[in-house]
């Protein structure tokens, strides 16, 4: 069975991918441990030294995701008093906008969230989430929460910004996130276009009243933003979707900047030659060990997780290196389009069969979340593994390796030919 | 859009008032909506001539989301009124409460909030038993809110009770509209419920008498006010209507009520004066001292893990028992993931000793799950485990089971008793219910133990390892350590209790001579005296050493035990040979070096203590700091009087200024920058040589500088 986060942890992270929000979570201390980690490990914004002010209760020693640590207690009576309490010790910290999300045993309760803020006269910086997102897609309620989170500071339209970008669909658990934001935005900024952010991957609050303003919002991964491309396209901002799915492998990031250049009418070249030279590279490289590049071809791969990512990772995986699609399954939350683009794609080079078959034993490379990949790797079940899921393993890597953009691609293709040594 | 909440004890008649309430305002000309709010779903049942309709609670459980509708949930009724009907659970399955949140949720997503409506009336059950009855409360929901009491003891405390939620969901604004008397022919009901209203600070609005046009309309499905509009009847609920247009439209006040306190109710249970109240509910929303209520999170013992995580954790400890979480995805992601992210990087580069499994499984409850209860899921869950070929399977709960109340006992004996053959323990953890991370680790080593078959006779030369972690030996090179240590007296490790081990490692546990704690922590003697309990043996009474001195006496016994006297005698010659070599190469550097060592983890430091002392280092403070998950254990020591109980990060301050030291060593994850160097306080393995190689690492540290250059960096 495969470790997917869910809406409930969506929500929160969410809210965390917003650089001066905070998630309260209302909940017991299980809950918190694992997400207040996460934050710190995929979006680190305290100082070491920080750390000291935060030995305080709700805290507890670590800045991130602050709880209630319920207990058997607080579900039979209830904890309005912890909400009211911590809500005061949370606001001490001084964050542009808190959300108090409920654990999954909370929603259970029905603590007025509602009253609490109102008596601790914080309408205007703490909303609240109270909709139980535990087992639904990670994905749909990330973005549902980020327009959640928009509707409250309800931004509004009065300067747009002719020629600039945001970035929707990328979230803060996707690999290296920080990374492929910074390429991709610069590629597109490389054809004239400005950004101004990306909502869910690092924006502050500021930002997020500001990207209402954008002329484009130019989307990484649709179903990572659900909910939030009919936001902006609600408030005039003109959303632009690639026909290819996410930019994930060379094809795709080709289609993905091709794709915004058509609708902006802005000149790609240059984009495309920085794309180009990596294809040149790459290139270079295969000549230069033509053994080992010739070991890849007719591999047989799995590949688990986001639809729009799964889609272009298959065709363009089955395309450039000839590899075998064997198991090919999306996520739950999958985007209908990249679904029927997918199993399209497996009918036409006579792989039908591989729709929807969790990752295969045996095949030569795995491609889903890290426990998965990484386990069936250590038992022997697939040679390569390559973690493309939402981070759940990986974090500690220095050289950018996302898997979006060029630089995705690269890190790709790097795992592949790094595992088919000596083989 | 004004919302109307109409609460009342069950039975008491809300269904029928609220419809014809909503009949009454319709035919005033307003736009209604009527929101049945009851698990036996017959709120709206007048308004449709009798028929039920479909409830969002049904119609969640058998529409997938996407492909749901509201109009699939709202019927048009008598005089143009929108029905819906919350519904709920099957009696003793699941969460009513949960039930009414997730309507209220269903609604909202699926656009009820721009249907085109003038009033809202909610018709809510009785008591305000839970938070999910009290939703509707809420100040997003309700503007104002109408009490249904006859003159009976038990109507009036409902109606009391309900005030005192509604003081808890208080918006600042007054909405209690009034008592409604539905009357039951009581003997003074009129006085008394007056009474009860005015102590309560609101009043009657309207008195209904008993009467026979209610059965004639209701056998046909139909309200008075529909079927004889110009009856008393009707007139009483017109006048209600009215009251509630004219609070609506601000011509007259509702009010913020005064529940009565428990004294004041026995007062009018007696007919006696109703003496002065105190504000009971006020004071227990805010906590008053003598209710025993909880005012702060200082109040509670917080804990950081949950009963299900450590449950968990152990059963993966064994590598062939199938895991099943019973819970949401949520769960399972954050346990595995705790685990996986340490397991996996340290196997993948070759640090750790066996293959991690991965025979976790998650029952994935949603909501929609939680208010029908999860039984299915588990049942549906197991019966996949099973199929799979897996012989002991345990299954863990978490908070949600254990909130809405799953018979999990039922479906793991029901799988059992169809599957012989299959072993499937239990651990109703519930979350943090059961308490934190030891606690559940205990209760499924309760099971696990009695996986150990005590009729195998032990074999010589084996050995069991017992421990509730063993970080100790989670390296190749520590556990190389250990397997040198014991194959010295000719010792084969039989059974790690509990960690990388397997149900028929479990189960020969008895083939071993003897069982050693890995520490001697209070975990690790908890876990002993359970297996002690279950099959009689007691542990070595020497734990696995750590360090020159414990180290020599194990040695000196497991040399007694085997019959090896003179093969322990020369390895303690050996060892303290090359100890006072190290100690004589390495003492210049620790002379006289000032060293704090803050201790979180409350672990027996005696092997630091030994060789810092045996360097000539100057110990200035050695701080044991206290933790939850340690509660009531004690310090075991040697140097229990160098010893600092309670100590914490304040006091560190304080030393790091006073004491000058020149060495800090700690678990702190982030000692305190460029006061003084500092070093890591870690597992270092087992025996007498790591410690040397650690105060190698220390030397170094020493000599190293305070803090690392990346520190100086900026934030992105």
């Amino acid at each position: 069975m495969r470790t997917l986060p869910d809406g409930f942890n969506g929500a929160v992270m969410a809210v965390e991918s917003i650089s001066d929000a905070m998630a309260f979570l209302h909940g017991p201390g299980g809950c918190r441990v694992r997400q207040m980690v996460h934050s710190t490990a995929v979006f680190p914004r305290e100082d070491p030294d920080d750390v000291r002010g935060y030995f305080i209760p709700y805290f507890n020693g670590y800045p991130r995701v602050p709880a209630t640590y319920l207990d058997e207690y607080d579900y039979i009576n209830g904890a309005f008093y912890k909400v009211v309490e911590g809500l005061d010790v949370v606001n001490s910290k001084n964050p542009e906008l808190v959300v108090i999300v409920n654990s999954p045993g909370a929603a259970l309760i029905g603590d007025n969230h509602e009253k609490a803020i109102r008596d601790m006269g914080l309408q205007s910086k703490v909303m609240y989430m109270d909709e139980s997102l535990v087992s639904m897609p990670m994905t749909s309620c990330y973005g549902h929460m980020l327009r959640a989170v928009l509707e409250f500071l309800e931004p509004s339209r009065d300067h747009p910004m002719e020629g600039t970008f945001i970035l929707l669909g990328m979230t803060v658990l996707d690999k290296d996130w920080r990374a492929a934001t910074e390429e991709l935005s610069g590629l597109l900024e490389s054809m004239g276009l400005k950004f101004i952010c990306a909502p869910g991957a690092g924006a502050s609050t500021t930002d997020l009243v500001e990207s209402v303003n954008a002329e484009f919002a130019v989307v990484v991964s649709p179903e990572s933003c659900e909910g939030l491309t009919e936001f902006y396209s609600e408030h005039g901002v003109k959303v632009i979707r690639s026909p290819g799915g996410a930019p994930v492998g060379f094809d795709a990031v080709e289609t993905w900047l091709r794709n915004v250049a058509d609708i902006t009418g802005m000149d790609p070249s240059s984009a495309l030659e920085v794309l180009y030279k990596a294809k040149d590279r790459v290139y270079e490289k295969f000549v230069g060990m033509k053994y080992n590049a010739l070991r890849i071809k007719g591999m047989t791969f799995s590949a688990a997780g986001v639809a729009s990512i799964v889609r272009p990772l298959t065709e363009w995986l089955y395309s450039y290196l000839a590899m075998a699609p064997v198991a090919v399954k999306v996520d739950p939350g999958a985007d209908p389009q990249e679904v029927e683009a997918l199993a399209g794609f497996l009918q036409s080079i006579d792989y039908s069969d591989s729709m929807g078959l969790e990752p295969k034993v045996g095949c030569g490379a795995v491609f889903c979340e890290g426990i998965q990949a990484y386990t069936m790797q250590i038992e022997g079940s697939c040679r390569i593994a390559v973690p493309i899921g939402h981070s759940s393993m990986g974090l500690d890597d220095i050289i950018p390796r996302p898997i979006y953009g060029i630089q995705g691609a690269l890190f790709i293709l790097d795992e592949i030919l790094h595992g088919v040594r000596g083989s | 859009m004004y919302q109307v909440a109409v609460y009342g004890k069950g039975g008491i008649g809300k269904s029928t008032m609220s419809a014809n309430i909503s009949v009454s305002l319709a035919e005033m000309g307003l736009k209604v909506m009527q929101v049945g709010c009851d698990p036996k779903h017959d709120s709206t049942r007048l308004l449709l001539e009798g028929r039920a309709q479909t409830t969002v609670l049904d119609y969640v459980r058998n529409v997938p989301v996407g492909r749901r509708k509201l109009e699939d949930v709202i019927e048009v009724g008598t005089s143009g009124v929108l029905c819906t009907e919350a519904g709920g659970p099957e009696p003793g399955i699941g969460c009513a409460g949960r039930g009414i949140l997730t309507t209220f949720d269903t609604l909202k997503k699926l656009g009820a909030e721009n249907l085109d409506t003038d009033v809202r009336i909610y018709d809510v059950l009785g008591d305000v038993v839970c938070g999910g009855f009290a939703v509707p409360l809420r100040g997003e929901y309700a503007d104002g809110i109408v009490l249904v009491t006859s003159g009976e003891f038990m109507a009036m405390y409902a109606a009391n009770n309900i005030m005192k939620g509604l003081s808890n969901f208080d918006t600042g604004k007054p909405r209690l509209i009034g008592i409604i008397l539905n009357s039951r022919g009581v003997e003074g009901e009129d006085e008394t419920v007056r009474r009860f209203a005015k102590a309560a600070g609101t009043e009657v609005i309207a008195v209904i008498p008993r009467h026979k046009l209610f059965s004639e309309a209701e056998a046909s499905g139909h309200t008075v006010r529909e079927m004889f509009p110009e009856s008393d009847v009707a007139a009483a609920v017109d006048s209600i209507a009215q009251r509630i247009i004219d609070v609506r439209d601000g011509k007259v006040s509702a009010v913020i009520p005064t529940p009565l306190d428990d004294d004041q109710m026995s007062d009018l249970a007696a007919g006696r004066e109703i003496r002065p109240g105190c504000g009971n509910s006020i004071q227990a929303r805010s906590g008053c001292s003598g209710c025993g209520r909880r005012n702060s999170i200082k109040e509670t013992n917080v804990m950081s893990s949950c009963a299900a995580y450590g449950a968990v954790a152990a059963y993966l400890k064994i590598e062939d028992v199938a895991v099943v979480i019973h819970g949401p995805a949520s769960c399972m992601y954050l346990m595995d993931t705790a685990r996986a992210k340490s397991v996996l990087e340290l196997f993948s580069r070759g640090m750790y000793g066996s293959r991690p499994n991965h025979n976790l499984f998650c029952t994935m409850m949603d909501d929609s799950v939680s208010i029908f209860g999860g039984t299915e899921l588990l049942e549906r869950t197991l019966r996949d485990v099973v199929s799979r070929g897996y012989r002991d399977v345990a299954v863990v709960t978490t908070c949600m089971p254990g909130i809405i109340g799953d018979d999990s006992r039922a479906v793991v004996k029901r799988i059992s008793d169809e599957n012989p053959g299959v072993r499937i323990d239990l651990v109703e953890a519930d979350g943090d219910v059961a308490g934190e991370y030891n606690d559940g680790f205990m209760m499924a080593a309760d099971n696990i133990v009695g996986m150990i078959d005590t009729s195998i006779e032990p074999e010589p030369g084996l050995v069991n390892i017992i421990g509730t972690s063993f970080f100790d030996l989670h390296t190749r090179a520590h556990a190389e350590g250990m397997t040198r240590m014991l194959s010295r007296f000719g010792l084969k490790e039989n059974c790690r209790f509990l960690d990388e081990t397997s149900t028929d490692s479990v189960r020969g546990f008895c083939r071993a001579s003897f069982d050693m704690m890995i520490n001697d922590t209070a975990g690790c003697r908890e876990l002993a005296s359970k297996i002690t309990e279950h099959t009689g043996r007691e542990p070595f009474p020497v734990p696995v050493p750590v360090g020159l001195y414990d180290y020599e006496e194990w040695i000196s016994m497991v040399g007694r035990q085997m019959g090896m006297q003179e093969e322990a005698s020369k390895e303690i010659r050996y060892i303290e040979g090359e100890y006072a070599r190290f100690i004589r190469e390495h003492a210049p550097r620790f002379k006289g070096k000032r060293i704090i060592i803050m201790n979180k983890l409350t672990h027996n430091v005696d092997w630091l203590l030994d060789i810092l002392l045996d360097l000539g280092a100057d110990i200035v403070r050695v701080g044991f700091v206290p933790s939850p998950r340690k509660a009531g254990c004690t310090i075991v020591s040697r140097h229990f009087d160098m010893i600092t109980e309670n100590y914490d990060t304040d006091q560190l301050e304080v030393d790091l200024d006073t004491l000058d030291p020149d060495l800090l060593i700690s678990d702190l994850s982030r000692p305190v920058r460029g006061r003084c160097r500092s070093a890591r306080f870690s597992k270092i393995g087992v025996g007498a040589l790591p410690v040397l190689e650690y105060a190698e690492y220390l030397e170094n540290v020493m000599r190293l500088p305070k803090d690392e250059g990346w520190k100086g960096g900026r934030k992105v």
